[in-house]
């Protein structure tokens, strides 16, 4: 749960007892969606980033961003044990709401806006600091979507129980 | 006698003497008319030989000048074989006699008037003989000396030498530039080695003075001595090590390294700490020891280290050419010229420069002219094979030459198809071969647009790609795909065959195409279409894989959240997304999937809902079970 993340990168011994960690929220990077970033996008800047750590995350009903998070800052306020700065970046959620192509189509833009909009904002971190990256919930192909009525139904959507909407991704980064 | 007199050769022969005597002996004949009676004929015939007083030596003389016909060609080709400028015999005494020979045989036909008798023919062709077969011998013990032998085992061996398999490691390292770099030393051994010949024959240079390689009697060519090329390789290596060990190079590295040990990649970073170490090199040892530690992986370390960290500005030489070619500056000039050219005040210490040229030509020139102009700076030894066998063999031969190295098919299937390869001495096929391969690699390096129009051009002639088909014999549809990396036509075809076989196991396992550092022919566009389809067949028997392990779990799903995570992220998630995006990459490689696949699609989807509403019933029940806050 999203809670347990305080307690799963404390339990690493990659990241030190009270070391400032950096908690960055990717809003709705599904599994599959992270596995193609994994490639795509941290896999070219291995030069700067490496990954050592990473797991699954199970989002609680509905899987929507506003009751993750309220889980999330509860468990964030209980916790006094280190310095945390949290990011959030919103994007992919807006994306997957707005597309009305295909998943290749869908994660190719979701890479471009990262791209544009992550890549700077990991470079500005100093090295040896850790980061701490997750997902809040997944989405899944609306069953109901139909070509012809694109402009009134979603494609994309989520809130409910499948395994797409429900695990997530965590993974822990250090930045060379 | 009108065909002959039209010859140089024979320009001194008294041709109106002979055709005056003709017109006699034919006038003679004027006098025998139908009209007359046998009898008076005959008298009149006799009458009017008998005014004429040199008869029998006008009919011997025209006898002579048959018998000279017979032999004319014979003669004719004499006279060429001695008039050839090729026949060069130098001015040095030990071919004085040879040369005196060949002026005193050519005076024959300086003459006034050429004497045409069977005597003096028959002592002209006989000298001539004599002449052949002495200037032979001196040919060839000359070619010898100077084509062929022992003295170019050295050279040959040097490729193969440590030092030069060190300094093209070292050239794999992208941001070092040496000025004694790997091309230049190639250039400086096909120099040498594309001038052997071995021993020409004796039936070739009866009908021709030289041999085919153009070697000219008394030519001394020099050689580039070994030692230069030796040195040129130490200087590459040398020039190489005092760029890693310098401060802008270091600066990139070393924090790289710091990176690498905190995150725990302590031998990748021994590994390039080693490297490191070597700031000169001395002996054989250290040169065996420098070049154990650099390995491919140490290699690709130091090329990531500078990725992403360095700052590269491009300066177009052809605009400092222009500024300066052709006018006269003075020295300050000239110095603020180079000063805005190379806009110094963008660039810092730490800052790469990257020279680039020939913008007009790579613009306004057809692929063409860039092919010879590539050629003839980088290859000269080359043209006069190109002029030889002409430019549509040439290019496929280069391409072949490259290709059959890549498929690992031996030269000897290929000399068929290019008969010139066989032409001449033991080896030397081969070696063109080499030359060839080397020419078309660095064409692909240095003007890829220019090799892949190349390719484009060979590929789109009728039998060639069946040709291809041909070499690759029964070669699995997978490896010609793994291992192609010039045609894509051969890529394709492999590609649709490997879609067509039906559970295919290979398909189970992850295909990659192959590798090899020797040879980077792939173009860029190339790249992409072979990793295109690399991905959809790799996606193919993911969803192959996947399948199989869903069947397995169909009757028995997980119960718990630890199973079901496994099962969602080994199998359920894979296959969903590859579900999608599939048949979308062969659509868009404009090909239709074959019914066994799309039938294996179909049979994913299926699955796939089954374990959609398992997981939904469990996690329903569970999440009720733990209320609204946490498990």
């Amino acid at each position: 749960m999203i809670e347990d993340l305080l307690s799963l990168s404390m339990g690493r011994g990659d990241i030190l007892k009270g070391e400032e960690r950096i908690f960055i929220l990717l809003d709705a990077m599904r599994w599959d969606l992270w596995e193609f970033l994994k490639e795509r996008f941290f896999g070219p800047m291995a030069n700067q980033l490496r990954i050592i750590g990473e797991g699954a995350l199970w989002a609680r009903l509905p899987s929507t961003t506003p009751r993750q998070m309220e889980i999330f800052d509860e468990a964030i306020a209980k916790d006094k044990s280190q310095d945390k700065n949290f990011l959030k970046i919103l994007g992919i959620d807006e994306r997957i709401h707005s597309e009305k192509g295909g998943l290749e189509h869908l994660f190719r833009n979701i890479l471009q806006y990262l791209q544009l909009e992550l890549t700077p904002r990991l470079r500005e971190i100093p090295p040896g600091k850790s980061l701490i990256i997750f997902s809040d919930h997944g989405f899944i192909e609306n069953p109901q979507f139909e070509r012809s009525d694109k402009y009134r139904t979603s494609r994309y959507i989520h809130g409910e129980d499948s395994p797409f909407e429900i695990i997530v991704p965590w993974l822990i980064i250090k930045k060379l | 006698m009108n065909w002959a007199s039209s010859f140089q050769a024979f320009k001194n022969i008294s041709w109106g003497s002979f055709r005056q005597d003709i017109e006699d002996l034919i006038s003679q004949w004027d006098e025998v008319k139908v009209s007359f009676p046998p009898k008076e004929g005959l008298e009149r015939f006799l009458l009017a030989s008998r005014q004429e007083p040199f008869l029998s030596e006008k009919l011997k003389r025209i006898d002579e000048l048959g018998s000279f016909f017979e032999r004319a060609e014979k003669i004719l080709f004499l006279y060429q074989y001695l008039s050839d400028p090729r026949l060069s015999i130098p001015d040095r005494t030990i071919y004085r006699e040879l040369r005196e020979e060949r002026d005193e045989l050519l005076g024959f036909f300086e003459k006034t008037d050429i004497s045409i008798d069977a005597d003096s023919i028959d002592r002209l062709l006989m000298r001539f003989q004599n002449f052949r077969e002495r200037y032979i011998n001196a040919y060839i013990e000359a070619h010898k000396r100077e084509r062929s032998g022992e003295q170019f085992v050295p050279y040959e061996r040097i490729r193969h030498s440590r030092r030069y398999q060190l300094l093209s490691k070292l050239e794999q390292i992208e941001m070092i530039s040496t000025q004694h770099n790997r091309s230049l030393v190639d250039r400086l051994i096909a120099g040498v080695i594309l001038s052997r010949c071995e021993e020409p024959s004796i039936d070739s240079l009866q009908s021709s003075p030289i041999c085919r390689c153009g070697f000219i009697l008394g030519e001394e060519k020099r050689l580039t001595p070994l030692n230069e090329i030796k040195e040129a390789i130490d200087f590459g290596i040398k020039e190489a090590l005092e760029s890693l060990n310098s401060s802008a190079y270091q600066e990139k590295i070393i924090p790289y390294i710091q990176g690498l040990e905190e995150v725990g990649e302590w031998e990748k970073a021994k590994a390039i700490r080693s490297v490191l170490s070597f700031s000169q090199i001395t002996n054989e040892n250290q040169i065996e020891e420098f070049d154990h530690a650099l390995t491919p992986s140490t290699v690709q370390a130091i090329n990531e280290a500078f990725r992403g960290r360095v700052v590269i500005a491009r300066r177009d030489l052809d605009k400092l050419y222009n500024a300066l070619i052709r006018r006269k500056y003075t020295l300050p000039q000239v110095q603020k010229i180079i000063k805005e050219w190379l806009k110094e005040e963008e660039i810092s210490q730490g800052t790469f420069i990257h020279f680039i040229g020939k913008g007009d030509l790579e613009v306004e020139t057809s692929f063409e002219k860039r092919f010879m102009i590539f050629l003839e700076e980088n290859y000269p030894e080359l043209l006069s094979l190109l002029k030889e066998v002409g430019q549509s063999l040439f290019k496929e031969a280069m391409l072949i030459s490259l290709w059959i190295k890549g498929h690992g098919i031996s030269p000897d299937k290929i000399y068929p198809f290019f008969p010139f390869l066989r032409k001449g001495e033991e080896g030397k096929g081969e070696l063109i071969l080499q030359e060839l391969s080397s020419l078309a690699n660095s064409l692909h390096n240095k003007e890829p647009l220019v090799f892949e129009e190349i390719v484009q051009e060979v590929e789109g002639k009728e039998e060639f790609p069946s040709r291809l088909w041909s070499l690759l014999g029964e070669e699995k549809p997978s490896f010609i795909f793994l291992k192609e990396s010039i045609f894509p036509s051969i890529l394709r075809e492999a590609f649709e065959r490997l879609l067509a076989i039906p559970d295919n196991e290979l398909l189970s396992g992850k295909l990659s195409p192959k590798e090899d550092t020797l040879l980077h022919q792939r173009t860029s566009n190339f790249i992409i279409k072979q990793k295109e389809m690399t991905e959809a067949l790799n996606d193919y028997g993911e969803i192959i894989k996947k399948l199989k392990s869903l069947k397995r779990k169909e009757s028995n799903p997980p119960k718990d959240f630890e199973r079901w995570e496994s099962l969602y992220i080994q199998s359920i998630s894979p296959i969903s997304f590859l579900l999608s995006i599939f048949p979308k990459k062969v659509e868009r490689m404009g090909l239709a999937l074959p019914s066994p696949a799309r039938e294996r699609l179909l049979e994913g989807e299926k699955f796939l809902q089954v374990f959609l509403k398992s997981f939904s019933v469990f996690y329903r029940e569970k999440h009720s079970a733990l209320g609204s806050r946490g498990i």
